[in-house]
Parts: structure tokens; sequence; C-alpha cells
């Protein structure tokens, strides 16, 4: 985890190097701001990591753990099959052409959407119950 | 390794149901390589039609609006719904694997991510079924032509399709960095990771830097066209010049998204078939993050013959990409020096990646100088360019991929008599086709034109590159007849055909719902290969004694 | 003889020659290590090859060798590119070029002519040899790029923004330019003809063509913002 906020650490800070020079020698809006906001995402980012990084320990970062140790450790609950993506991605595309071919397309697109995200909790909710 | 809690499932986890539902890794994996190569054979159908259409000299096969819809949704389908979503298909499927996880961080995200894809596809594609025909305004649909020069739904419905896609990609980054920093298998630090890995995370940073300006750009088009908007309209007080700055800045990072993956595959088979561990492991993570870094930094290379942008600037950072681009050439022909090199297909598309993308990595630094683009730019000298990288280079390395990872993913090994004849057909039909477009280009042949007159050279240099393209696509099906071939008649895989070194090639082929029944210990990046080996020299001896 | 057109372009191709010279040096040099290293070091038997993987006085070198090489380059391109863009401060021939879709107008300064073009009768760019021609290029519509082969040049035509470049012509003759940014349906067609004399000969064109033509431009040519049909980049309604 460290390896990882370190890279996000270098990225933010050459996009925020690469932006200073770029609006001291180009005095151009749309570039520097493009390279600014990047900078504030990574930093952004990077400081997460860092708060994360204090209460995780992960035996994955441990360079000399022996598999009988990290057994039994509980790695996460994983979907194993879901109809609301596909409903959920349905919703967006036909939504989507709402733009041209009529806001009632709009409409339907995003009760689907809300639909699915229901549907989404709601398996959350019965696999963090069981 | 155990304790993963099942989600409760639905009756059904077969058939089309089945697949419809699927959150598993693998399944979309599955999922998106093949949906790539359909998308492949619309987009490369395509080209034929584009390669016959210039075959000679005044003489179009198509009319003026087709030949623009063709070249418009052949650049779009090859990069939005082929060799990026190919990429993130591999990695779907291997990346768990090989960090020795059970799944993504989010399965029904990763579900989410394919679906959009499909139909972000679908919607772009459905242009060509309306009244007025598909967006036909480049791959890059330049504003004002894409705002105020086109009309009719279907520039509207590649935007959309494109907004739906961009979504995808930016859903499966997080999956993938999630899954790497949460769900490495114990021991897998980030220093032992497989190099594709690496590769897949740092093209996963550049998605989300470069996918939302492309997002904001596309619903931009969209306000401009449907909305009232002026923002991309001189006449109103718009600038066409913010747009170019607007998409290039998602445009670069975009073609290293479409090269990273596949430079990380390479450096997965290299390996392997030179029987040597991968030469300077972390020369290869630093220049993957100097390439990433500096592709942020160089967008108005694209832009240099408007007069617009700070030439030098961009001129300074494009040329400084060659030199991580150049550690890896070092690093690569390291690994195979003084190897044990076996030369099956897979190795053979590799080898021909090697050679190929160097040709496109060198036209490349040509057109970093200003000069020589005021010249080449926007003439077939930059399509020999962009196709030998994404053609001669990624594409290859994809087909070497599916070579190397068939026999994990379906438990059968392919063909090799024909996967030879397709890597020389291939091979020769691809230099074939592109390699006269770096004269047709420098003789003054400019992009998107639908025919051209009978000027010295023009008509040979494009009869040569139609009649590659037909070995080309020969090559391609050849392909196809191979997979049919292959899994009509299995030849059984077992768990490890090639000797592999890296976590994919522990478990069964295909791999069990959760992808491990138990793991070999990790100490360096190849822990199968230290598990057959434990007595060898190379990173783990290494790592061993370094340890405290 | 290439890059013999203009002093512009022989900047571009002397650029051109060495970018070529160090790509095939190194193109050659990493095949044959490619090649050699198929050849040679192949797989005989079962045993393990040596299984070396990091070599750092060569990772450094060849890190720092590409690094000389392209500082070389930029040197080389910065230096071209700042005499390629000089344009002198009071040129004796200006000219307005604007693209639209889809041919070329070229106003030129001082009393015209106006010089309109189809595609079907491509306008002719006249220019005088030996003498700094400057150009102000923009679009009345879409994107379009200005682009003659033989000189080895282009500059993009853009809407709501004018660029300028200089040429110095050095080689009477007939030339071909084309539109090469992708403009809508007729992008192929955009062609135009420059037209290079010797000064004494651009003179008496220059006075003829005032005399039948004074004055700058008035309007548009019909059709200008072209009249589209559905998702057709359609020509001008009226020619």
């Amino acid at each position: 985890m460290k390896t990882t906020e370190g890279v996000l650490l270098a990225s933010a800070s050459f996009s925020i190097v690469t932006g200073g020079i770029y609006w001291f020698t180009s005095y151009e809006p749309a570039g520097t701001f493009m390279l600014l906001t990047m900078a504030a995402g990574l930093a952004f980012a990077a400081c997460y990591m860092a708060l994360l990084r204090r209460r995780t320990a992960l035996s994955s970062d441990r360079r000399d753990v022996h598999m009988p140790e990290a057994q039994g450790e509980a790695v996460g609950v994983f979907a194993s099959h879901s109809p609301w993506p596909v409903v959920l991605a349905l919703s967006c595309a036909v939504g989507l052409t709402g733009i041209v071919y009529g806001w009632w397309l709009m409409a339907a697109g995003a009760l689907g959407a809300a639909g699915a995200c229901v549907g989404l909790m709601r398996e959350d909710r019965e696999a963090r119950s069981s | 390794m155990t304790a993963t809690t099942a989600l409760p499932a639905p009756r059904s986890h077969v058939g089309l149901l089945g697949w419809l539902t699927t959150t598993n890794h693998k399944h979309i994996g599955i999922l998106y390589m093949v949906t790539t190569l359909v998308f492949f054979g619309f987009a490369g159908a395509f080209a034929a039609v584009i390669r016959a259409d210039l075959m000679t000299p005044n003489h179009p096969l198509v009319d003026r609006q087709m030949y623009a819809e063709l070249f418009t949704l052949h650049g779009t389908a090859m990069i939005f719904l082929v060799i990026a979503p190919f990429a993130l298909g591999i990695a779907n499927y291997m990346l768990p694997l090989q960090i020795g996880a059970p799944d993504m961080a989010y399965p029904r995200l990763n579900a989410l991510s394919y679906w959009l894809f499909l139909l972000g596809g679908l919607v772009i594609l459905s242009g060509l079924l309306t009244r007025d025909g598909a967006a036909a305004a480049g791959w890059f649909a330049y504003a004002p032509l894409s705002t105020t020069g086109s009309q009719g739904n279907g520039m509207d419905l590649w935007a959309m399709g494109l907004l739906l896609a961009s979504a995808s990609s930016i859903m499966t980054a997080i999956n993938l960095i999630a899954t790497t920093v949460l769900y490495r298998a114990p021991g897998m630090i980030m220093w032992r990771l497989p190099i594709f890995c690496w590769d897949m995370i740092v093209t996963s940073l550049l998605i989300l830097m470069a996918f939302p300006p492309l997002a904001t750009t596309l619903a931009l088009i969209l306000i401009d066209r449907n909305l009232g908007g002026h923002i991309f309209d001189p006449s109103h007080g718009g600038s066409a010049v913010v747009y170019q700055h607007l998409f290039w800045f998602f445009g670069h990072p975009e073609v290293y998204i479409m090269v990273l993956p596949y430079f990380g595959i390479i450096t997965e088979i290299l390996p392997v078939f030179s029987r040597k561990p991968v030469f300077g492991y972390v020369g290869m993570v630093l220049s993957t993050l100097a390439i990433a870094g500096l592709s942020m930094a160089v967008w108005a290379h694209h832009m240099f013959a408007t007069g617009a942008v700070l030439n030098p600037f961009f001129s300074a950072m494009s040329l400084l990409i060659a030199v991580p681009t150049g550690i890896k050439y070092i690093n690569w022909i390291g690994t195979m020096w003084k190897g044990a090199i076996v030369l099956p297909t897979a190795m053979l598309f590799a080898i021909g990646f090697l050679l190929n993308f160097l040709l496109g990595g060198a036209s490349g630094v040509m057109v970093a100088s200003p000069p020589i683009d005021y010249w080449a730019e926007d003439t077939y000298f930059i399509v020999a360019h962009m196709h030998y990288v994404l053609g001669g280079g990624s594409m290859f390395a994809a087909i070497a991929a599916v070579f190397y990872w068939f026999p994990k993913i379906t438990g059968v090994m392919l063909r090799e008599t024909w996967g030879r004849l397709q890597f020389w057909l291939m091979f020769i039909g691809f230099n074939a086709t592109f390699w006269p477009m770096h004269l047709l280009g420098l003789a003054g042949m400019q992009r998107r034109i639908y025919t051209y007159p009978p000027l010295p050279g023009w008509g040979l240099l494009n009869l040569i590159a139609t009649l590659g393209a037909d070995l080309l696509g020969v090559g391609v099906l050849l392909f196809l007849w191979n997979v049919w071939v292959s899994l009509r008649h299995p030849v059984p895989a077992g768990p490890d055909p090639w000797g592999g070194f890296t976590l994919e090639w522990a478990t069964t082929s295909p791999p069990p719902e959760f992808n491990f029944t138990a793991l070999p210990q990790i100490r360096s990046n190849r822990p199968v290969f230290d598990l057959r080996h434990p007595l060898a020299d190379g990173p783990a001896r290494q790592s061993a004694a370094e340890a405290p | 003889m290439p890059g013999g057109t203009t002093l512009q372009a022989g900047e571009i191709h002397r650029v051109w020659d060495i970018f070529l010279l160090t790509a095939t040096a190194i193109i050659v040099t990493v095949y044959v290590l490619i090649f050699w290293s198929i050849a040679v070091y192949r797989r005989r038997g079962e045993g393990l090859p040596p299984q070396f993987h990091d070599d750092l006085p060569w990772e450094v070198g060849l890190t720092l060798l590409p690094l000389l090489i392209v500082t070389g380059l930029f040197v080389l391109t910065y230096r071209a590119e700042v005499r390629i863009e000089h344009v002198a401060a009071d040129p004796p021939v200006q000219i307005r070029v604007t693209g639209f879709e889809w041919s070329w107008r070229f106003e030129y300064a001082g009393g015209g002519p106006t010089v309109t073009g189809t595609p079907e009768q491509p306008p002719v760019l006249v220019l005088p040899v030996h003498q700094p021609v400057r150009i102000d290029i923009t679009s009345s519509d879409v994107d379009h790029a200005f682009f003659v082969p033989a000189f080895l040049f282009k500059r993009d035509a853009i809407p709501g923004f004018v660029s300028s470049f200089q040429w110095d012509l050095s080689e009477p003759g007939t030339y071909r330019g084309e539109c090469a940014e992708f403009c809508g349906l007729d992008h192929a067609a955009m062609n135009f003809t420059v037209s290079v004399r010797s000064r004494q000969a651009f003179a008496d064109w220059l006075r003829r063509a005032r005399a039948a033509h004074p004055g700058p431009a008035t309007a548009l040519p019909p059709g200008g913002r072209p009249a589209t049909r559905g998702g057709a980049l359609a020509g001008p309604a009226v020619r």
C-alpha cells in the first residue's frame, strides 16, 4: 500500500510541476487547468491511500509471510450472480438516447436505473446479514 | 485461503440467463474478449471496403458519405471497442489470477462495465441504421464539423455510445486498482507483481485521468448539438481550438491506454519462452510510470500544425517518451539474451510485436519534431505510424496473448501449424499494407480522401497496400478456423503447458469458481517457477539473501 | 529536388535527414540483437540458462544514451523550428487565405485581388520567387488545412483563429495544393495550385489581376455556410 501511495504522490507532484511549467511558458488556460486539476485528483487519491494505510495491515504486503499464517483470513464478500448490472446498463443506454429520441425515454431510463440501484443495495444488505 | 461469502444465487446460473447475470471475472473476461472479436470483425470489414475503394486511382467503390462513415466507424470501433476493451478483458480474466485473488474487488460493478461497453458499442453502430447515416466526422470528431457541420442522429448516437463506453472503462479502472491494492495474495508485495499487473494498474490510472475529459467533451458536443450550446462555435464566441485541447488531453493518454497493457503481455511471454526472469524489473515499472506521466503532458503534439500551441514544450515532452520506451526494449532484449528460447506461435507474435512496434515508435519520434510534422501531419505517414504501433504492436500482442492464455481459459491447446501460418500471413500482410503508406504520406497523399488522382507512385503504393490488407484478412480468418478446429477436436492443455512463471499456472485450466484451492509461497515475481525450480538462481534467491 | 522549393522546406528536409539516419541506426541495431537472440540462444535440453535479471551499469548507460540522443534531436528541432516560424516584420507580399467548404479564397493585401475557387475550378495562388510571402490563414466554417506537399508544409485553417507563417520561395514552378483536415463531403476535392513565378512575372500578374478585380473581397462565395442534408455533409445549396 505504501507503494501505491508513493505512485499517486509522485504522479501528483509531476502534474503540479508540469502544470506550473506549462503555465509559465505558454499562458494557455485550457491545458494548465487540465494539468492542475489532474494533480489535485491524484493528490486527493494519495491522501486517501495514506489514511487507509494507517488502519489496514495486509498480509499481501508482508515480504516473508508463510501461507499457513494467513490461512482462514476473511478475504471479502464476492457476489456470484446478479441481474441488476445488465438492467442498470440497459436503463442508462435507453435513457441517454432520450436526448435525441424523446425525453420520455430519459424518464424510463431513470426509473430503470433507480430500480436497479435499489436492487443492488438490497442484494448487498442481504449478503452482509447472512 | 478460505472464507469467501457468496451472495444468494438466482434460480438459474446456466444458459443465457447465467451469462446475463454473471459477476465472475472469468466469465466477464470471456464476454469482453468474444465481444471485441465481433467488433473487430465489423471494424475490419469497414477497413476492407476502404482499402478496396482506394485500390486504384479515381476508382472509388463507395460514395463520399459512405466513405466518411466507414473511416469514422473503423477508427472509433478499433480504438474504443476493440483494442482497449480487449486489454481490459484479458486483465479481467488474468489480473485476479496473477495476484492470487478470488475475483475482482467489485464483481457487480465489473458486470456493469461489460454491459455498458456492449451497449455503448451497439449505440455507436446503430447510427448506420438511421436515416441520415452514422457519425461521419472522423474518430476525433473535431468541432465545429461534428457540431454545426453534421446533421442527423448518427453523430449524437456516436457521442452517447461513447459516453456509455467511457463510463465502462472508468469503472473497470477503479475495479482493477482496488483489486490490486486490496486482494493480493499473502507475500505478493507490489514489487513482486507480474509486470502485466503493473502495466494494468498504470493503464487504469491513465484511464481515470483521461476519460473524464473525454466524457466532458462528449457531453459538450451533445449540448452544442441538441441544447443550444455554442461552446465550440466561434461565430458565437466559442472556440474550435479548445475542442482540440480537450479532446487530445484525452486522446493522447488513450493511445498509451491502448499500448501499455500490451507491453505487459509481451513482458509476460518473453521470459517464459526464454526461460529467464524478466530483465530489469524495476526499470520496467519505472519506465511504465514515466511513459504514463509524460503521456499526460504531450497532447498538443496532435496540434502542431494549428499554430495555436507552444510547440517546443510538447516537442520536448514527446521526444522524452522515447527514453522510457527504449528502456523497455533494452529490458526485453536483455530477457531474451543468453536465454533458452523456443518459438511457439505466442512467441512468434511477441517477436513480431518487437519488430513492428519499433518502426511505429521511430515514426512517432519523427513526428514529435514539429518541422517534420508540418510535412507529415494528416497524411498517410501518420496512418502508417498509428497502425504500426496499434496494429503491428497492440494487435500482434493481443494475438500473442490469445495463443498464450487460450489453454488456461479453455483447457485446450490451439493448433500450432495453423498458428504459424497465421503469423507469417499476418506479418507479411501487415507490413505490405502499412509500410508503403510511409512513402504515400511523404509523397503528399492526405488522410480521409475517398479517392485520389493518378499522381506518380500513388496508384502502385495503394495497390500494394490493398493486397497486403487482403493477406492480413486471410490471416484473421485462419485464426477463426484455428479456434473452431481446436475446440472441435480438443487437445487437453493441463494446468501449465508452457512452464509458466506466474500464479495463473498454479491452478487448473480453466480455474475453478474462486480460482485457487491452494497457493504456492510467494517470494519473487515468478512464484510458479520458484515452485518448480526451488534451487534455481534468480529473483527469489536474491530476495532470500536480502531478507532480514 | 526534395526540400528545394522554399527555404523552410530546406530546413524541414535537413531535420528529416538527421532523424531518418538516427532512426535507421537504432532500428538496425535492435533488429540485429533480436535476430541474433532468436538464432543463437535456442533451447537445447532441459537445463536452465543463466538466470541473470539485472545489470545496473548497462541499464543506467542505456538510459543515459537515449536521453542524450533525444536531447540532441530536440536542440536540432528547436533551432530549425525557430527559423521556419520566423515571420518578417513587413513582408512585401501578404495574403489572407480562408478555407471554406469546399475550396479556398486568397485575398492579397494592399489592394487585392481576391481569388476564390470551387471544387470544379480550383484556385491558383500566384507567388513571387525570392521574396518573403506571409500567409494569414483561417476558416469561415469548419477546420481545414492548407497543405502544399512540395513545400513539405501545412498549416491548419481554424474558424475563429488566424495563424500566420512565411514562405521564402526558391524555385519557380507549379505545385499541387490540398486540404489536409477532414472537413466534410468534398474534402478530397478541396485542391488548389501554387504558381511560383519570377518577380517580374508576378508583378505583371498582380497589375493585371488588380485591374480586373479591384479591391478586397466583398462577400463569401454563395453558400459559404453549407446547407446540409441529413447526416450527410452535403455541398452548398447554391453555387
